[in-house]
Formats: C-alpha cells, structure tokens, sequence
C-alpha cells in the first residue's frame, strides 16, 4: 500500500513495462495505418464499381481512354457528365460528413450526439432552401445559406445546452451531448425538416422536381463546378479538423485531467463543433441532407480502430457509405432510382436505437 | 353560496370558454379563404347543406359553392385536432411520461408507411382498408418505440420499470427516421402511392373529403369517449401503480385502454390529415396550468382546443400568403417547439 513499494516495484518493472507500452502503442499505430490503408482501396474499388458497372457498363481501357480526353460516342457523356462526378461527389460528401461525425463525437461524447441527427443538416438545408427560393441565391449563395443555416442551428442548440438545459456535467460542451439535448436538437431537426418540406411544396412545377431530389440528399445533381466547391472547402476544413481532433486528446481524459494538463477543453471543443457543423454544411450545401451518414460512419470506425477514435478513418468509412448508397440507390432495382439521403436514413434509423440501447452501458 | 357557485361558475368556463372559440373559428374557417364570404351567405348556404339542398346552393351561387366546399376541410380539422390532443393527453397518463405525443413518439410514422406499403401492394379499397393498415402501422410503430425504449431505460438504470421520457423520444426520432426513409423510397418506386402521398410529408387539410369524415368520425368519438370513462382511473395511476392498485383500479387494463384509444384516433388522424406532431403536447401541457378542476373535464377541454388549435393554424396558414396555403403540420410544429425545449429544461427530464 505505501508508496515506496509501489515505486521500486514500478521500477523493477520499469523497462519491460516500457516496452510493453510501446509494443502496444506501435500494434495502435499499426492497425490504425493498415485500417486506413484498407478503406482507402475500399473508397477506390466502391468508386470503380460505381464508374465501371451498373446499367450502363464502361470497360477499363474505355475509361482510360475517356479519362484521357478521347471521345467516344455517349460513353465520353455518360462518364464525364454523370457517372465520374457522381462518384467523386460521393466520396467527398461521405468523407465531410464521417469527419464531421468523428469531431461531434469526440467532443460530446455520445455516438447519437451526430451532426445529423441534432439538426445540423435540416438546419443546412432548410437555409440553403431558403437561400435559393426566397432569396433568388444560386451557386454560392445557396452554399452561404446553407453555412448560415447550419451553424444556426448548432448555435441554438449549443445555447439551449449552456443556458442550463442540462445543468450539473461540467461545461456546455459536454452538457451538449446530453440526451436531453440531443432531443431539444432532433426538435429542432424536424422545425427544418418541416420548413423545407413546406417550401417545396409551394413551389413550381419545374424547381418542384430539382428541388425535392436535393431535399432528399441524392448525388444525381452531381457536376463538376459542385464538386469544385465542395473540394475546396474540404482542403481547408479537413486539414483544421484533423489538427483539432487531435488536440481534443487531453479532454479525453476528463475536463479536470485536461485543465492539469494545460489544455482549454472547452474552446478546443466549440471549435471542433464549429468546423464540425461547417463540414456537415457544406457536404448538405453540394448534395443535400445525406441522412445518418455521419451517425453511421463514427461507430462503424470505431469499431474498425478498435475503438481508438480517428478522424481519417471515420471520413474514409462515410465516403464508402455514401458511394456505396449510390450505386444501390441507382442500379438495385431497375428503372428505380432512389435518392441516396433515403437508403442511408433506412440503414441508419436501426442503428440509432441500437445505440440508444446501449448507450450509457459503455459510453 | 358563492362558495359552492364558484367551482361550478369555473368548471362550465373550462368547457364552455373553448367550445365558444372552436364555433367561432369553425364559422370563420368555413366563411374565410381565398374567397372570403359574408356572414348571411354563410349561414344560407350551410341551411340548405344541411336540408339536404347542397346541390342546388352549389348551383346558385359561387359564393355558397366555395362555403360548401369548405365544410369537409373544417369538419376533418376538428376531428384531427381532436384526436391528437386527446392522444396526446392519453399517452402522457398512460406512460407517466410528460412527452408523450403521437407524432414525437414516431406513431405516425408507422401509419404512414404502413399506408404506402398497403396502397404499393395494391391494397386501395376503401377507407375501411386504408384505416385497417394505419392501425397495423400504428401499433407496429407503438410496440417498438416502447421495447427499445425500455430496452434503453434499463441499460441506463440498471431497473425494469416504466421508459424515460427521454428514450420514448430518442426511439420515437428513430422509427421516425426509418419509417419516413421508406415511406420516401416507396413514393418514388411505385406511381400509385405516388399518387396518393405526394403531400403527404406534412400534414395539411387541403386533402379533406366528406367521405373520409364520415368514415372515421366514429372511430375518433369513441377514442374520445373510452379516453373521457378512463378520466378518474387516470388520477389514480398519475399517483403510481400501488396506490392505483389500492384505489381499487386496475392500471394494466386501464393502460391498455387508453393506448388503444391513442392507436386508433392517431391511426384515423393520420389516415385523414398525414403526419401532425405536436398537438397532443401543447394543448394538455397549456391546459393543465390552468388547474383543470376534474380531470373529465381536462379531456373535454383537450378535445375542444386541440380542434380550436388546429383549425386556427388551418385558416392563419390559408390566410397569410393565399392563395397559397401554410398547411397545418408547419404551424404545429412551429408552436410546438419552443414549448418541448422549455419543456425538456426541468429536471424530471432522464433517460
């Protein structure tokens, strides 16, 4: 019990025990390499199976021969204009929204403490709804409606949180991820959802059809210029992500253990939630509200690490979702296409009362 | 003497205070519109309806055509209202749970997509049908909310017992989200529900039909009437279930009375309007800040202006930017989220 036995026997043990923990450490990064290794060849092969196959078939050397500029009759169309876009535009909305996911995650500290699920994209999509119908804003404005709106609504339910909506757990950040909280943002959720759905509804026959496929969520308005933009903000909010989910490590020892150690927990988390909820927004911006992606992609990751939080890995696992989700939404049932935003909300809706079921068993 | 008058003076206001606004508003949501019609056009035309002469007002006047027109529309908002309230008001005493609505709960839902699957496989018969495959909807929706909901609560406890608030709702968001996900699917598949839901996102009166109504009127007055006789075992079980118990109710049979009473006027409610959340929340949680004086007469009252509540959304949203309309589910929702956040800050709100 006292303290000097504990220290030599520490000390006997000092260097087989060092390597134990680096051996451990060295198999953590190991995995984690070999798990993102592995997804990024999924991404590729989901994307070549959504490029290559499906109702209309293109072969390799074909594609090669597109890619390089050639064209050929229909096939050049088909791939450059419809079926390339809509892969990369896939992968780059599931890997927005798996990051977002992740960093939600790590801050809150609840797998349904999701972007998607506590109103960040209905908030997206209804300002990028009203940015194009109210206002007359195309392109870009309807990408700043939709920032707008999503921030919005984290900035509500980020208030509803601090204002003592959930009193008691040390800080608004981890009082977000309160269920009680996540309830106040699936209320929210569903004000958004139900704004838009009042704004289609209104409307014209020809935006009626353009509009309620992206309400949706659907990769069929994929072209470049969108890609373009979602690409870019990608390259900025990633790479800021990243950094800020690694400096979240400290709170993951507890708000106290993180203070100690000369962190600020709380301003490192309301930035992850920030770029979070601008992730989350712009993916919604380009596609429209993927549903569950992001609730999907985080625990499917930890699961994968071992529960080791990634944000890489989680990104990697909501672009093979969405990619994934495409090509079935488009070629599972003939002459039937299906908004993806409809097959990942069906996958995820099961699993969210899975993780209801057991959430505070581990969490 | 004014001591025993008070009371009463008090409980005939409960009732009467909402049935004077519910005509008021019925009269002007049959006279107001995108054709607004004078009182005394009004009152001739809704004569002859009801002398059996529709036909011939329709024929001699527009004006009496449009009154007449909007009759079913009025009458399904009183029987929505109604019913959702009431609902509301069931649930929250059956689960002890004071967020208890059908359209938070995710019953609706269910209806819904038990609907479209019906319609899909070619099952549009009557209204007899499409009321048959909402209850089943219903009722699927209902048992598994609750099992997950349980499911939940006890993880989170350690203890059997009663579903929190909290996962009634989480699960609710869940079945929500998947029903609503394949209700989406099956409208874009299949033409004929295509036909038939393409409205069907929110709900909204603009769909009402005479033949509807009556239909399954009768179905939401007895929900109404089963919720009004179960009214005094209600007090007893707010108190627990031993004391229940030993004021001589039987709160497991009480319970099943009024979820049944919830599945049906919530299937009929679906099947004539779509999805309306939030009624059944607001009008009991208003309602009881005024100190109902029994609770018979808090059902009452919970009929009364869950209808008043609806129709008044009905006729704002047809007047402020007709000729397009706001439909009910927009308003409701609007209304009723505030009130949930202000309700989920008390401390009563676990898991």
């Amino acid at each position: 019990m006292s303290a000097g036995e504990c220290s030599t026997a520490a000390a006997a043990d000092q260097p087989t025990a060092r390597e134990q923990v680096a051996a451990l450490r060295s198999r953590g990064r190991r995995r984690l390499r070999l798990v993102v290794a592995g997804l990024a060849v999924l991404v590729l092969a989901l994307m070549a199976v959504r490029v290559l196959l499906g109702a209309y078939t293109v072969t390799i050397p074909d594609f090669f021969r597109i890619l390089g500029g050639e064209q050929i009759p229909g096939a050049t169309y088909i791939v450059m204009q419809s079926k390339l876009p809509r892969a990369v535009g896939a992968a780059l909305a599931g890997a927005a929204f798996g990051a977002s996911g992740s960093l939600f995650r790590r801050t809150l500290r609840n797998p349904l403490a999701s972007p998607d699920l506590i109103g960040i994209s209905a908030g997206a999509s209804a300002g990028a709804v009203v940015a194009m119908t109210v206002l007359g804003w195309r392109g870009p404005g309807m990408a700043i409606g939709a920032l707008i709106g999503g921030l919005g609504v984290a900035g509500i339910v980020l208030a509803f949180a601090r204002s003592g909506g959930a009193r008691g757990s040390g800080g608004a950040t981890t009082a977000m991820g309160s269920e009680k909280v996540i309830v106040a943002g699936i209320a929210l959720s569903s004000l958004a959802m139900v704004i838009v759905s009042q704004i289609v509804l209104s409307l014209e026959k020809g935006d009626l059809q353009s509009v309620s496929v992206w309400t949706s969520g659907s990769l069929s308005t994929a072209n470049w210029t969108r890609i373009t933009w979602l690409a870019i903000a990608l390259v900025i909010l990633l790479p800021l992500g990243l950094a800020i989910h690694q400096a979240l490590a400290p709170a993951d020892l507890g708000a106290d253990f993180a203070h100690g150690l000369g962190a600020r927990p709380e301003r490192t988390g309301f930035l992850a939630l920030v770029v979070g909820a601008l992730l989350a927004s712009a993916a919604t911006a380009a596609f429209g509200p993927l549903a569950f992606v992001a609730l999907l992609s985080t625990p499917l990751a930890r699961g994968l690490t071992g529960g080791r939080p990634s944000l890489p890995v989680a990104a990697l696992v909501g672009a093979a979702i969405v990619v994934a989700a495409d090509f079935l939404g488009t070629e599972a049932i003939p002459g039937v296409r299906l908004p993806t935003g409809i097959l990942t909300g069906a996958a995820g809706a099961p699993l969210m009362l899975w993780l209801l079921i057991r959430s505070k068993s581990k969490v | 003497m004014t001591r025993t008058r008070r009371p009463t003076a008090r409980r005939v206001l409960f009732a009467a205070v909402p049935l004077a606004v519910l005509l008021a508003l019925a009269g002007a949501s049959v006279a107001l519109g995108a054709r607004s019609v004078e009182g005394t056009v009004v009152l001739t035309a809704l004569r002859s309806l009801l002398t059996g002469h529709g036909a011939e007002a329709i024929a001699a006047s527009v004006d009496q055509a449009a009154v007449i027109d909007r009759v079913p529309r009025v009458l399904t908002g009183i029987l929505v209202g109604s019913a959702l309230a009431v609902s509301g008001l069931a649930m929250q005493g059956a689960t002890r749970n004071p967020l208890g609505d059908p359209g938070l709960l995710g019953l609706g839902a269910g209806a819904s997509l038990a609907m479209a699957l019906g319609i899909g496989l070619g099952l549009t018969g009557s209204v007899l049908v499409v009321m048959g495959l909402a209850i089943a909807g219903t009722l699927g929706a209902a048992v598994l909310v609750y099992a997950a909901a349980s499911a939940a609560t006890r993880m989170s406890s350690g203890a059997g017992g009663a579903p929190g608030p909290l996962s009634l709702v989480l699960a609710g968001a869940a079945v929500s989200a998947g029903a609503g996900a394949v209700t989406s699917a099956l409208i874009i598949a299949i033409p004929q529900v295509q036909d038939r839901f393409r409205f069907w996102s929110i709900g909204t009166l603009a769909r009402s039909s005479m033949a509807d109504v009556g239909a399954l009127a009768g179905v939401i007055v007895l929900g109404i009437a089963a919720v009004l006789l179960s009214a005094p075992g209600m007090d007893a079980i707010a108190l627990g279930d031993d004391m229940a118990h030993g004021l001589g109710t039987r709160p497991e049979r009480l319970r099943a009375v009024l979820l049944g009473a919830t599945v049906l006027m919530t299937a009929a409610a679906t099947a004539l309007a779509g999805p309306v959340s939030f009624v059944g929340l607001m009008v009991p949680h208003m309602l009881r800040r005024l100190r109902p004086p029994s609770t018979r007469l808090l059902v009452i009252a919970t009929a009364l202006w869950g209808a008043a509540l609806v129709l008044a959304a009905d006729l704002i949203g047809r007047l402020v930017i007709a000729p397009q309309e706001i439909h009910i589910g927009v308003t409701t929702i609007l209304l009723g989220v505030p009130l949930m956040l202000v309700l989920l800050r008390r401390k009563s709100m676990t898991l």
